[in-house]
């Protein structure tokens, strides 16, 4: 891993079009400013994991299953306003 | 995987869905198309891949689950989508069907946001308190 050490206002590019800059640094907390092209999404990497799951084990639902659904939606209580 | 490249402007004139940034765990995979699960009458519809039609979501409203559900994006996602107000977005949640009917669950935290006019999407994470990735399509 690359590692470099900077101060708060100061940034790192990666590649030409992403830039990180370190705004502020309280504690344990870091936080960061990130600019990016619009072809890529940031996300704080736990969440990008339970997405990523999530996604995956969407994806392998099997038709069967997914085509159970409708019926199993009708035996639920409507939901209250 | 088998993967033709249609672009942006071929997948919007198809009225197709396109996903810049693609989803996470399928990154390459751009254009999806919107279509009503069985017979149409229920909530569900798939989102099938055009570069992978073996790859496809079971998607449904959000407020036909939670009638309470708030998308509270922050200003730099809603800036990135291109939308201003409620009526610019449709909005579609992941369902993972169970492996037994009342297993199933719908992803809260991470609903798909689709600009209406130009059929641009991304899956984007709520900003409010923390919702869950699989909570239970019967409700808590």
């Amino acid at each position: 891993m690359l590692v470099l050490t900077r101060r708060v206002n100061e940034s790192i590019m990666i590649g030409h079009e992403i830039v990180v800059t370190v705004l502020e640094v309280r504690g344990d907390q870091v936080r960061l400013g990130i600019k990016a092209p619009r072809s890529v999404d940031v996300h704080r990497e736990e969440i990008f994991a339970a997405l990523h799951r999530a996604n995956t084990d969407a994806a392998a639902a099997s038709e069967e299953r997914a085509g159970e659904l409708d019926s199993e939606v009708s035996t639920l209580p409507t939901p209250q306003e | 995987m088998t993967e033709t490249d249609l672009t942006r402007e071929e997948c919007v004139d198809a009225g197709h869905i396109y996903f810049p940034a693609g989803l996470p765990g399928f990154p390459r995979l751009r254009s999806f198309e919107l279509v009503p699960l069985g017979a149409g009458e229920g909530p569900f519809s798939a989102l099938v891949s055009c570069d992978d039609p073996g790859v496809r979501f079971i998607v449904a409203s959000p407020w036909e689950f939670r009638p309470d559900f708030e998308l509270d994006l922050d200003p730099s996602t809603r800036s990135r989508l291109g939308i201003s107000g409620p009526d610019d977005a449709e909005v579609l949640c992941v369902i993972t069907p169970g492996e037994r009917p009342g297993e199933s669950t719908i992803n809260l935290l991470g609903p798909i946001v689709v600009n209406r006019r130009t059929l641009e999407a991304r899956q984007a994470v709520l900003s409010g308190p923390r919702a869950a990735v699989r909570a239970p399509l019967g409700g808590v």
